[in-house]
Order: structure tokens, then sequence, then C-alpha cells
């Protein structure tokens, strides 16, 4: 597979990083080059092989239902680029 | 616009509800905030739900065992073994940048409810895809703001689940009883209080059409912000008007998401989500997968309470109802609490007849409760005070009348049913002395009416009757009146 | 007495006699960054009120009796751990002005035992690199030679250590970020079992695999800071729930490391020793070998066959990671905002891009690549499972040997700004420490040997799940029986 300047605009897009004209141009070189690389694993047959998502054969911990702590609202706003009467503060959302 | 569909109409209209419900547990899903809803802006957060760098989730127990709950209850198959995952996107209101939910492997799936059809073609089943449990987002405020937007995080991390049907349902009367069976359903199981105005049960509608018959399904588009089941109606018929409008004049319809405006009673298409969604999903590396036992499923099933389904069925038979009152009555677990809790104060002090029961629980009540916007929760007569009154119904002491007017001072000021019958006298005249005399006084008071019953017109009975019962102030056993007036005339011819 | 090369059981020795105050020892420390950290760029914030304090409250401790082996030790934390009130950058502009309002649960178990965090190291932004290159604070230097890497990501913590401005440090390695500066600097390090240690509060680089860990100047203080640090966290869902054993008292107390070594059966991959590996690192491993044999373990070649796929699959399944774990850093809640966004699309794309430096930027295109529809199967899935092929012959190898040895890295520590130009020649860095987190195992870099410069040359034990005892035991005998762990840089 390859990739081409669209492809990785559209991934900038996606990831919500600003690209500059220059900037797409050495991403494209240098993901076709990791991207070549990843397609070694093309080579490797794995049809039976179920997915390993985790490093350890784990189960997942269940918590009680408890409410644990208060209000920490100061301190989670004091270190806010925005804020205003006790919200973060962002440019007008537009639905 | 074009006429609706109707079963005669060329078109078909292919429905499948998304249904958000928000789990009531006191803790959210992955982190030990409260979920009370109605906090002070970002007063229930922590570094957690705000996904501030480096923290992890933690699941709770009480959210898995309410899916399990839910997904038995629409006869799904809960899977033993299912993943959470992230969904991947950028929103102010979702603060890791991604929600986690569930996606190849859902705890639920397979399940079905049963609504009754409201052509009246009978039961129609629906089947549910999947349930799946998931983060909610916070809630993002413009109104009033100059320039900005403010974000409260309050709800980040609420407990959903999202219940997702097949798209079986055919009309928007089908998906608002869809949406009522499953709401009730919900609230017996105590999974989710099915508020839709305050956003704890929330429902988005994929709606498209296509001709009758045709094999494959038409473009949908997918229905937001549906904040009652009458919304929800409503901007399916509208919907389903604007895309057959669209084919009609030679355009199609482009799968997009369209925001119902209640007061314009209209949808336009969402801005701001111009780029198609890629959402990226991966199994969550935060959290290992969940495995569930028979026997954890069974001790779950086990806390099951009567199904509105089943319950219906058993007022058929235990309380001889008819179709329509059972289904009623069982439309909330309240209400047939209350119910059952008249009728069988009812049967202790009298003759049973659950009937009646039902009818004074059914329209006296339900129609003055409505008058007052009130649910069965607040209703000011205590079910053992009503059954009170349909005891004194049957045992002949309040007649029609005087039961209203008993009803209308324990619903306004309360008190005890016998005591304000006996202080205000109005325990039913059955003494036929007393009415024997009000009948003689009537009909010498009204000699003109009482000829022309002799001369054939007998409907004047009617009149005579009311004015008895007036003399008697409406306590006069009715049937009582009935049979002395008839003797009385009988006896003059 | 040189205090800088102290082994914790000496210091620790020397503060309960109390012929040296906790207060002394953070004070010579806090000098000794003072002197010599512009030159090494190790520490990006030196917390010296706070050191001073928490030294203070160590001494009260000591005073009352009441002190653990780690009361009153100077450490310096990779500065990814979230510290309460103390800045937290990870190496990124993004989180400069970070102050967590939170702790992180290995540095608060570290400082409820009493140790005293000096400040906070320099590694690769977001811990992706293996070079220190990639911080926003400018490149850490190596000791041995202040033109070269001190490898990365965990290069401030590596070089602290190596150079004598800290005691010992905390690192954490998501494919090889402690283990590979570790044999650049020539220290210990060590990564634990995924889920022996806790996440909770360490900024995530790619979840299923960053795994924190001690890096130190012995195997016997690596088993002192992990018998702390390890251990079950509710915090953490895949924190393992499994008894610590006190891995320090059996190392210094219990078997002889010696006699443990006995008849160990030490695999030697084939794999790790093709083409590609520099003369001088095969000289040392080789001759790491024959000390092991001299110590009476049986070394036997076995195979890795997957081994050539371990980068692929690394860098599909960590930057996949890691571009979700980064979709944090969007400028509402904390760190970085671009000035005056036109609207909500400009403040992501604009507050991103200034945030995150390049090797970040490149990271995240390609896990959002990956990831996306119609490349999911091709890239991700299939990597997931490579992985667990890799994972398997990991679980083969462990039939039929205890431990394995291999080079940590294929050469030593490369001069600053060689590698720049290409990622993929830098990816080649970790070719052998990454399938060690993609099968989740513990891994032990220890110092043996030195090329012509001099700089220091590693060696890697690999061990089974939980087993780091074994790895420390043989890491141990090892270091008993020879000196490169001693060497110092001038
Ligand atoms: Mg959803
Ligand atoms: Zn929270």
């Amino acid at each position: 597979m390859s990739i081409d300047a669209r492809t990785v605009q559209h991934v900038a897009t996606l990831a919500r990083l600003h690209v500059s004209a220059d900037e797409v141009a050495a991403y494209t070189g240098q993901l076709a080059r990791i991207l070549t690389l990843m397609e070694t694993l093309n080579t490797l047959p794995t049809d039976n092989i179920a997915p390993m998502s985790h490093a350890m054969d784990m189960v997942i911990p269940e918590r009680d239902d408890v409410v644990c702590h208060g209000n920490q609202r100061e301190a989670l706003l004091a270190g806010a680029p925005d804020t205003e009467q006790g919200h973060f503060r962002v440019p007008k959302i537009i639905e | 616009m074009s006429p609706p569909i109707t079963s005669q109409s060329r078109y078909e209209t292919v429905i499948g509800l998304e249904v958000h419900a928000q789990m009531r547990t006191r803790s959210k899903i992955f982190c030990g905030c409260a979920t009370q809803f109605g906090a002070e802006a970002n007063t229930q957060i922590c570094p957690i739900c705000a996904a501030f760098p480096g923290v992890l989730p933690v699941l709770n127990r009480e959210v898995v065992n309410m899916a399990i709950k839910t997904g038995l209850a629409i006869q799904g198959q809960i899977r033993l073994l299912s993943e959470f995952s992230r969904k991947n996107y950028f929103y102010p209101d979702l603060p890791a940048g991604y929600q986690i939910s569930q996606y190849e492997l859902p705890i639920v799936e397979h399940g079905q409810l049963v609504i009754a059809s409201p052509l009246d073609q009978g039961p129609k089943k629906i089947g549910i895809t999947r349930i799946h449990m998931e983060v909610d987002a916070g809630k993002s405020l413009h109104e009033g703001i100059q320039g900005a937007s403010w974000v409260d995080l309050n709800r980040t991390g609420t407990p959903l689940m999202e219940i997702v049907s097949e798209p079986d349902l055919r009309s928007a009367a089908e998906a608002g009883e869809y949406l009522k069976k499953l709401r009730a359903i919900v609230r017996y199981l105590g999974v989710c209080d099915g508020n839709m105005e305050e956003g704890s049960f929330r429902c988005d509608a994929n709606v498209s059409i296509r001709l009758r018959g045709a094999p494959i399904l038409g473009t949908r588009c997918e229905l937001k912000n549906l904040n009652s089941i009458r919304n929800v109606m409503r901007a399916i018929d509208y919907e389903v008007e604007r895309q057959i409008e669209l084919i009609d004049n030679g355009d199609s319809v482009i799968q997009e998401t369209r925001l119902w405006n209640a007061d314009l009673n209209s949808s336009r298409a969402m801005r701001g989500k111009e780029d198609a969604h890629d959402y990226r999903y991966f199994p969550e590396p935060d959290l290992p997968p969940l495995r569930l036992t028979p026997e954890r499923i069974a001790a779950v099933a086990a806390t099951l309470p009567e199904l509105p389904d089943a319950k219906a069925e058993r007022f058929r038979t235990q309380y001889q109802l008819s179709d329509y009152d059972a289904g009623v009555l069982t439309a909330s677990q309240e209400l047939a609490d209350y119910f059952e809790a008249v009728a069988q104060q009812a049967a202790t002090l009298g003759q049973p007849n659950p009937k009646v029961a039902a009818n004074w629980v059914m329209v006296e009540l339900g129609g003055r409760l409505n008058k007052e916007n009130w649910d069965i929760q607040q209703t000011p007569i205590p079910a053992h005070h009503l059954g009170q009154l349909v005891a004194m119904i049957q045992q002949g002491i309040l007649s029609g009348k005087t039961a209203k007017e008993l009803f209308e001072i324990l619903f306004t000021e309360g008190g005890d049913p016998l005591q304000i019958v006996e202080r205000k006298g109005l325990r039913q005249v059955t003494n036929s002395t007393a009415i024997e005399e009000a009948v003689d006084q009537v009909l010498a008071a009204h000699p003109e009416d009482v000829a022309q019953y002799h001369a054939g017109k007998t409907k004047v009975i009617g009149f005579l009757v009311g004015q008895i019962m007036k003399r008697t102030q409406g306590k006069a056993n009715p049937a009582l009146v009935n049979q002395l007036l008839q003797a009385r005339l009988t006896r003059q011819e | 007495m040189d205090l800088s090369h102290l082994s914790l059981a000496q210091a620790a020795d020397l503060l309960r006699k109390r012929s040296l105050s906790a207060v002394e020892l953070t004070r010579f420390f806090l000098e000794r960054i003072a002197t010599d950290n512009a030159a090494l760029n190790a520490y990006i914030t030196v917390d010296e009120a706070g050191a001073l304090q928490a030294a203070q409250a160590a001494d009260d401790r000591l005073a009352r009796g009441e002190a653990t082996p780690l009361t009153g030790i100077p450490l310096a934390i990779k500065d990814l751990f979230c510290t309460q009130g103390l800045r937290t950058t990870c190496a990124s502009r993004m989180l400069a002005n970070f102050h967590p309002p939170y702790e992180s649960t290995v540095t608060r178990r570290l400082k409820e035992a009493g140790a005293v965090v000096l400040g906070k190291t320099n590694m690769d932004e977001f811990a992706m690199g293996s070079s220190n290159e990639t911080s926003f604070f400018g490149p850490a230097r190596n000791p041995w030679g202040h033109d070269r890497i001190p490898g990365g990501s965990s290069g401030g913590s590596a070089a602290a250590v190596a150079a004598g401005l800290c005691l010992a440090a905390l690192g954490t390695d998501t494919g090889g970020s402690i283990r590979q500066p570790a044999a650049m600097t020539g220290i210990t390090g060590l990564k634990p079992t995924y889920g022996r240690v806790s996440r909770f509060g360490m900024i995530a680089f790619a979840s299923s695999l960053d795994q924190a860990g001690p890096m130190t100047r012995s195997v016997e203080d690596a088993a002192l800071l992990l018998q702390t640090m390890a251990g079950h966290d509710p915090l953490d869902s895949t924190s393992i729930d499994a008894p610590v054993p006190a891995y320090w008292d059996d190392l210094t107390t219990g078997v002889p490391a010696a006699e443990r070594v006995k008849n160990m059966r030490i695999g030697i991959p084939a794999e790790y020793f093709a083409d590609g590996l520099a003369a001088p690192v095969r000289q040392a491993v080789e001759q790491a070998i024959a000390t092991f044999q001299d110590l009476g373990a049986h070394c036997q070649p076995v195979s890795l066959p997957c081994t050539a796929y371990a980068i692929p699959t690394y860098y599909v399944i960590a930057p996949a990671e890691a571009s979700s774990n980064l979709a944090r850093y969007d400028g509402v809640r904390f760190g970085h905002r671009c000035a005056d966004p036109l609207d909500l699309r400009d403040m992501y794309a604009r507050t991103r891009s200034e945030g995150f430096g390049a090797e970040v930027k490149r990271r995240i295109m390609l896990g959002t690549y990956v990831l996306s529809s119609g490349y999911y199967d091709a890239y991700y899935r299939k990597a997931q499972k490579v992985r667990r092929l890799i994972a398997d012959d990991f679980r083969a190898a462990f039939a039929q040997v205890d431990l394995l040895l291999t080079p940590t890295a294929p050469e030593t520590a490369f001069r600053i700004g060689e590698k720049n130009d290409d990622p993929v020649r830098m990816y080649l860095s970790d070719i052998f420490t990454i399938n060690v987190n993609l099968a989740g195992l513990p891994g032990l870099s220890l110092p043996c040997g030195f090329d012509e410069h001099p700089l220091p040359i590693g060696l890697q034990l690999i061990g089974r799940p939980l087993q780091e005892a074994t790895l420390l035991a043989a890491g141990h005998a090892f270091q008993q029986a020879t000196d490169w762990h001693q060497r110092r840089p001038s």
C-alpha cells in the first residue's frame, strides 16, 4: 500500500494536526518508508492466529459502585487555558 | 408536502432506533464520581473522567450487572467474553478524545421486544441487535454565551447502555410503541429512570424509505435531538415525508445527521460534522477483556422482577381484566403496584371486583393526575384509601356520585375515607322508607310528567329519577330508586 | 567519601547510623546538579525546596526509628510520572507548564517509603524516541561523551544515574526506553513484567506496552527500588494482583546469587547475533556468556524465529495506541492552547501542531493511519496477530531455558544528530528490546564492557513473566563476578 499527499492530509485532519505543504511532503516520504517496513508483516501467514491486544492474559477487574470523592473543580480548572464561571471555555461550537 | 405513508402507499418506511439509556448507578462507569443530575458545572469530575494525563479507567461492577439484567429482560444472549474499545473522535465534551465503548464484542446480542402493533395486527417482534456499555459525554453550552461555548463535564463518564434495534420498525407509531415498551422495561429493572426530557433516555432514529417490496434499504438519515416519544414520532413522520418528496421530485436522499427542532416542527442537517467520521475503533488497551460466568449471569437473572408482558398476562387471568386494561396498568411498575394495592384493599373489605378498581385507577385517578401533569408516584391518594373507596362502592355505601365527591376530597385534602363519608354524610340512602317518601313527593310535584308516563312517554322516568336523586342529595341508591319508582307508577295504573 | 556513587544499601546504612543526614545527602546532590546538569541536561526540573523538605521529613523519620531502606534516598524521576504540584512536562511543549493535581502510584509509593525526589528528568517527548533528541527541552547528553546520545527515551534518568546526579532514577520502557539508555550509559535498568508496576499517573505512550522500572548503578539497587515500586494497584486495571517478593532481601540475604546461577539454563537466541551487530558489542556479549558459563550456568542456543517482525509490529501497535492516548491534548482542560483560535477546528489543529514535536506528530500520523478505515485489518489487526506469534516464540523458548541472554542494543551510543534524518534507522536502535515489550516479559540490561571510545555496552537478560527475581539473581551474580557496573565516566 502506498501513501500519497492526499492521504497524508486526510490523516492529519483526522488527527487534528495542522500540516504545511512542506510537512505533507516530508511525512509522505517518511511514512511511505515506515509502511514499507511494515509490509514485511504480510509475508507471515497469520490466518488462524487470534489478535493479541494485551500483553498479559488478564480479566478486567471490577470495582464497587461507590462515590469516592467530592468537588474537585478548583484543582481541575486551575491549569485550564481558558475558563469562565466554573466551565472550560472553548471557541463557539457550531452544530 | 406529500401525504403520509399509508398501507396503500408505494413506499415502505424502515426505521431502526438507537437508544442511549443512562444507568442508575451511584458512581460513574470508570471512576468514583457521582452521577447525580443537575449539580453545579464541573463539580462532579475527577482527573479520570476529565481525562487528565496518565490516569486509567476502572470498571464499575454495577454497570455490568445492569447490562446483563437488561440483556436478559430482552431475551438477549449475554456474551461470556466481551471487550471495551475506543471510539476516537475530537469534541470538547469528550475529554479523552475517545469514547470507551464496546464494538466487536458487545455484552448483549440478539435480543427482541414484542410490541402491540398500532395497526392492530397483533403483537410484533422487534429485533434488538445489541446492547453495549459505554461512557456518556459531557455537555457543551452555547446559548447566551458571547463568542464561545462552555464545557461542563459532570455528565462525562456516566454509564450508558446503547440499545440498538434492528431496522424492523415500519412506522412512527411502531417506533413510539417500541420506545414505550423499552422504557417500561428499563424502569421496571431499575436500571434507568427513562426520563427523556432530562436526557437519561435518549433516542436517535435511523429512517429510510424504499419502494414497497424492494430488497435493499434506501439511504438513511439519522435523526437526533428527539427529547420525547412524541417528538420521535413527529420527527419520523416529517422525515418520511421529506424523503418521499425528494424521491418523487427525482432527487435523492443524502446520508446525513439531522437535528429535530420541536418548536419549528422540522429538522435540519447538522453542521460542523462535514468530514466523514472515521472512528478508528480498536480494543481499549487499558482494560482487559470482560469474562462472565454462567453462575454470575444466573445470579443476576434471579434478581429480575416480573416484567411488563408477564405482569399483563397475570392481570388478565388473576383480575379478569381486558387486554387493554392490563396493558395500561402494567405500563409502569409503580402503576401496576398501585393498582394491585387498590384491588387488594377493596377485596379485603368487600366483594372483590378488580374491574371497578381498574376503572378508578385508570379513569378517575389517571384523568385527575393527567390534569395536574403528575405521574402515579405523585398521587396524593394512598392506594389503601382508594381501595376503601372502591370497597364502599361495592358495599353500596357510596353511589357513583358520592364516590366522586369522596374522591375529590381525598385528592385535594386527603384524610381517612370512612371519617369523611360520615362527616360529610355521603353514605348512600338504602332505607326504602326514606326513598319512598321522596318518590311520593316528586310524583306529587310533577303530575304532568306522571300523566305523560301513563300516556306511554316512558322516557320521563329519567327525569323523575333525577328529581328523586336531587331530593336525596344524591345519596339514594339509584337501583333502589328505580325499583321503587317503577313500583309506584305501576300501582297508579 | 564520594557520596555520588554510594549504593542504596550503603546510603541507607549511613543514614540509619546517622553518620549522614538526609538533608546533607540531598544538598550534596542538589549541588552536583547545580554544577553538572547544564552540560548534561539530564534534569528538566529540579525541585530544591521539595527535596529539602522531603529530606527533613526523612531525617525526622530516621530519628524516630521508623525508616525504610529508601528513607532519605535522593531519586530522579522521569518527567512523565505525575507528581502532585510539581511540574510534569513529558518533555513536551504541550505540557511545559502542567502541574498535576494528583500523584502517580509509583512515585507515591516511593515517597511514602521516605524517598526524596530531587527533580524530573529529561526524556524523549512523550517517551517517543531512542536518543532523547526529541525533547522540547533539548537533548540530554551521555556522561561518557557529551556529543553522544544517552539513549532514550529515559535518557535524562540514565545520564543522571551514570553521572552521579542522583543515587537512582525511575524510567519507563515501552520498546526499550529503560534498557537501551541503561546500555548506552553503563548502568543497570530493569523493565518489569507488564502489570508488575502500576501505570496509574504515568503519562501514557502505548498503554499495552508501557511499564515503569528502576534505573540504577547495580542490580542490587534495582531490586531495592522494585521491591517498593511493584504491586497491585486498584487504580490500574492491567496491574497484576500477585504477591510481591522481597526482591532485595532475597538477593542480599537469601540463597547467594552465585548459587542460584549454577545450573541455570540460559538461552542464546541466534537471531540476536545476526549481521548489523557492532563487533565490540558482539565481543562483549560473548564475553558475558563466557562469564555466565564460568559461574556454572548452561548456555544453549535457542531460536526466536519472529524476531525480525518485532520492529514493524511495534511501529504499528505503539503509534496506534499513542495516536489515541494523545488525543486528550486538545487545549481544553490543561496544557498548551494556541493563541486566538479562529474556531474550534483551528484551536485543535494549531494547539496540537504547536504543542507536539516532529517525532510525536509523525507517530500520531502513523497511528491514525493504521487504525483508519480500510487499513485496520491490513496493519493493526495483522500486527496484533504477529504480536501473538512473537509472544509464542518466547513461550516456546522458555519451555527449554530459564532466561535469555542477548545484547541490549546493536551498537553503542551514537552521536547526537547522527540519525535524525531517517526515522527507520533510529527505530532499529530498539531492535533487541521491543519484542520483550510486545510479549510483556521482564528484561534487565547490565553493563558488560566498553568499545574503543570507550562507550558502555549493555547485556540484556529476559525472563518469564513475573520472574524478575531470576533476572535479578543472574544479574547480581554477574555483577559480583565483574566490575563493569562500577566504571564511571571521567
Ligand atoms: Mg453510542
Ligand atoms: Zn470522575
